[in-house]
């Protein structure tokens, strides 16, 4: 795997050459201040404010909405475009297949999530201390934030795929992929969204069973149906682009 | 029989054996009876003594004793809660013991279930409630005579009148709520415990009627117990041949009383009523908002027992209900407490922003130190992933353990701010507001002085779980605890009411056509940052010391002071700055709440205020994890006579 040359030209330029760096750094510099000020500063509600309470939950939403969000412009090839090598002159020297490409891209957003995950993890634990949330409760939150960045990532890995040239294109539509996901999945069905499910689940709150075709479907049942059916329809379209860049 | 059938025959009888064994023990060698209030009676709406009697027939044992009222509900428009009173018995064999409880459940119809449980015994027992009660206050009299005297009770008075012993008397003074008058007749009061007298004389400040009847067995006046309530020295007895006076109010249709014998006394405290050549024969004495009556003659025994004039003078004597439950003068709830919460100065003793900062700090600063020797390439690569993985690592692990132990920040913060008021006699209603936050999930124990009048919980929202809305009380020697669990960053909110001294006298002197205002403090505190509010004027008096006074002029309204129609301006007390942002918040939104009661010290009043530098804590909780807060403001307000305003 580590041979992979697709893996190792992004492993160098991410992370020997330093360029996903700043990546981080935006993540720690707009975490660390929010989470620091919620802490004091009244917010949301000011009559219901106790803002230690809260601190876990709201460091949660912003870590996952932050690591969503860079997941799919890293995945996106959004940072240093120009020193990636086109999927295609790849496929073209036939030394790397498909799948290669596939595995390479893949486990490099696994290790984005992997390391923004680990850049925030001091934080998250310290709010969940704070908040007094279990360590159980940690965990998942850590775990549903690696999952989700590397659901939707791979979006971008599709738009990557499909659109090489054309970045504009590809900028867009993970934007309104990303908008979509935040704000659309919660007016179809609250338990869709990534967020109020993770919120729901930190305040022991139960979600809306969803009734279709006279059968009950539990909330969280649904929730990871659909994720699933994201991941699974993102890597079915992602091999079908990878494929039909070669066949181009 | 095969061998799996007699196993399993065997393991059968064992595990019956074993069942058997653990049942508890539902024992009938303890007899659990209880009394409803006075003799099965007591006033709808107030708290009432309920005595739980524990016959134990067999062997020692040790436990619980509880009772338990389900409060609020639909018709309070509050959740439901349940109040626990709990006292820890030890049960000798073959003994008897009585305990005395103060229950207050909001209605009748839910039945109040009592409790023992001890390891191995469970008694129950429910008391249905809606026999019990009265519409109307009771009269309690205490008397030795076997002949009870005539107490004739007309239709303006309030009754039912209940005979009862001295052993009967309550020990809490929550238990007189329901009761309007005592009186004593021919009582002697040697085996009055200490208790019983210190819950009479709370009962008394805060609204209770005691009538003292004379009788010939004058001895049993001049006895100490009795002397502390009697507004009279008695000395012995005296013949009268006839009561004009007494007989010009109450005996116009009435045959005139000649030759009897009265108690001779002298006035120590109050004020004669009635008075036949220098003898006092009625005479009042007020205390707090109650006061005491003492008539001289003797009432159970002729020519007295048979006069007509008798119920007229007994309609005076008990007069109409009083109202026990003053309206709350401040405002408590959730939406003051949230300011108090996310003010800075409070926010600083329950979150950890220093040593969060700090932790941040080494965090980054660790991050930094890495890039820095990256970008220098010091070290290889794996090293420095290894050194960034140590970093997360141990800022991860070492802030949890740092903040999960509390982080310097204490489980929970008290907060208390009773406003006393000020009444006459040197007596204060003292209704302290306090709130109980918490940092962490846990049970704590709130105490109070003994003689508190009435403790009220301010009901949860809605959606809380029904096993956070307990609330146990148990009384400890001189302070009755409440228990109750919170969780983590939730509150919870009481109203404490209580009677006590704080002799600081202001009055209004005229000296050449000016009005004067004459402040004394002879309380044990310094008042500190007092102002007066005249007028629609205000001024600041500073601090008044204790054991010093201050003579300040009232000034007459300034046309500034005055509204178009002449009218004084009402005062704004949001004008009225305090260094301490608490203090202010306190006093603007809950002690003068500008919503209710304007009218009471806007005009025909003075009002004073000052805050009590270290009042003596009225709610504390022992326990070093808690910060305590603790605020006194004191206000009395004197109405002018006509003439001064």
């Amino acid at each position: 795997m580590i041979r992979n040359p697709v893996l190792r030209e992004g492993i160098e330029i991410y992370l020997i050459e330093g360029h996903g760096f700043s990546v981080y750094f935006y993540i720690l510099l707009l975490l660390a201040p929010f989470e620091f000020l919620t802490l004091f500063l009244p917010s949301l509600d000011p009559q219901t404010w106790v803002g230690p309470a809260n601190l876990f939950k709201l460091t949660s939403v912003v870590t996952l909405v932050l690591a969503v969000y860079f997941s799919l412009r890293i995945a996106n090839q959004e940072f240093v475009p120009w020193r990636f090598l086109p999927l295609k002159r790849w496929l073209q020297q036939g030394d790397v297949a498909v799948s290669d490409i596939a595995l390479a891209q893949g486990a490099l957003l696994c290790l984005h999530g992997l390391v923004f995950l680990l850049v925030s993890s001091p934080l998250l634990v310290w709010a969940g201390a704070i908040a007094r949330v279990s360590a159980v409760s940690i965990v998942f939150t850590l775990s549903c934030i690696l999952f989700y960045s590397v659901t939707y990532g791979v979006w971008a890995l599709v738009a990557a795929a499909l659109w090489e040239r054309r970045i504009e294109n590809r900028q867009v539509f993970i934007r309104s992929f990303f908008l979509a996901v935040v704000f659309l999945s919660a007016l179809l069905y609250l338990p869709l969204n990534p967020v109020a499910f993770l919120l729901a689940q930190l305040e022991g709150k139960e979600m809306a069973p969803l009734l279709l075709w006279g059968w009950r479907w539990s909330a969280p049942l649904v929730h990871f149906l659909f994720q699933f059916f994201l991941l699974g329809s993102a890597l079915f379209l992602y091999r079908w682009a990878l494929r039909r860049g070669v066949s181009l | 029989m095969s061998f799996v059938r007699r196993a399993a025959v065997n393991f059968s009888l064992h595990l019956c054996w074993a069942l058997l064994i653990a049942l508890p023990v539902h024992s009938a060698d303890l007899v659990l009876e209880s009394q409803v209030g006075f003799h099965g009676l007591f006033q709808l709406g107030y708290p009432f003594p309920l005595r739980v009697e524990l016959t134990n027939l067999g062997a020692p044992m040790e436990g619980t004793l509880d009772v338990q009222v389900r409060k609020g509900g639909g018709s309070k428009g509050t959740e439901f809660y349940t109040v626990h009173y709990q006292r820890e018995l030890s049960l000798p064999a073959q003994s008897r013991r009585s305990v005395q409880f103060t229950v207050d459940p909001d209605s009748v119809s839910r039945p109040l279930i009592v409790n023992f449980s001890s390891p191995g015994t469970k008694v129950s027992k429910e008391i249905d409630l809606r026999r019990h009660f009265s519409p109307s206050p009771l009269i309690l009299l205490l008397t030795e005579n076997s002949v009870s005297p005539p107490v004739p009770l007309t239709s303006g008075t309030p009754g039912p009148l209940l005979s009862i012993s001295l052993n009967d008397l309550p020990s809490d003074s929550r238990a007189y709520h329901g009761v309007s008058n005592i009186i004593f007749y021919e009582q002697s009061l040697r085996d009055l415990s200490r208790s019983q007298v210190s819950a009479l004389e709370s009962w008394l400040s805060s609204g209770g009627r005691m009538l003292v009847l004379g009788s010939i067995y004058y001895a049993l006046y001049q006895e100490p117990w009795m002397s502390r309530f009697l507004p009279v020295r008695v000395a012995g007895l005296k013949k009268l041949s006839s009561l004009p006076n007494l007989e010009k109010i109450y005996g116009k249709r009435a045959a005139p009383v000649k030759n009897l014998l009265v108690q001779d006394s002298r006035l120590v405290e109050g004020s004669i009523l009635i008075e036949e050549r220098g003898i006092p024969i009625l005479v009042e004495r007020s205390m707090g908002m109650g006061k005491i009556l003492y008539l001289s003659l003797d009432v159970g025994r002729p020519p007295l027992s048979r006069w007509e004039g008798l119920s007229l003078l007994f309609r005076d004597l008990l007069g109409p209900p009083a109202e026990r439950r003053s309206t709350l003068q401040t405002s408590w709830d959730e939406a003051i407490f949230s300011q108090l919460l996310s003010n800075p100065s409070m926010i600083s003793t329950y979150v950890p922003v220093r040593t969060f900062f700090l932790w941040l700090v080494i965090y980054l600063a660790g991050l930094g130190l890495l890039a820095w020797l990256w970008q220098r390439r010091f070290l290889p690569g794996r090293i420095l992933a290894f050194s960034f993985l140590l970093l997360v690592f141990f800022s991860s692990f070492g802030g949890y353990l740092h903040f999960h132990r509390g982080g310097n920040i204490p489980d929970g913060v008290l907060l208390s701010s009773t406003l006393l008021e000020g009444l006459q006699d040197g007596y204060v209603e003292a209704q302290s507001n306090v709130a109980f936050f918490s940092t962490r999930r846990r049970l704590y124990s709130l105490q109070t002085k003994r003689g508190w009048d009435d403790v009220e919980p301010i009901p949860y929202r809605a959606g809380t779980p029904l096993e956070d809305n307990v609330l146990v009380i148990q009384e400890e020697g001189s302070s009755t605890q409440f228990r109750f669990p919170l969780r983590e960053w939730s509150y919870r909110l009481f109203r404490v009411r209580s009677m006590d001294r704080f002799p600081f006298r202001a009055e209004i002197q005229t000296e050449g056509g000016k009005f004067f205002l004459k402040l004394t403090n002879l309380a044990p505190r310094d008042l500190t940052d007092c102002w007066l509010v005249f007028s629609g004027q205000r001024f600041s008096l500073g601090d008044i010391l204790q054991g010093s006074s201050q003579v300040r002029e009232l000034p007459l309204p300034s046309e500034r002071s005055l509204s178009r129609e002449g009218q004084p301006k009402k005062t704004d007390f949001r004008e009225i700055p305090f260094e301490d942002k608490t203090k202010e918040i306190l006093f603007r939104y809950s002690l003068f709440p500008q919503d209710q009661g304007m009218a009471r010290w806007d005009g025909g009043a003075v009002l004073f205020f000052g805050w009590v530098k270290g009042d003596p804590r009225r709610v504390w909780v022992d326990d070093a994890q808690i910060q305590a807060y603790n605020y006194a403001l004191f206000r009395v307000i004197i109405p002018l006579e006509e003439g001064e305003e």
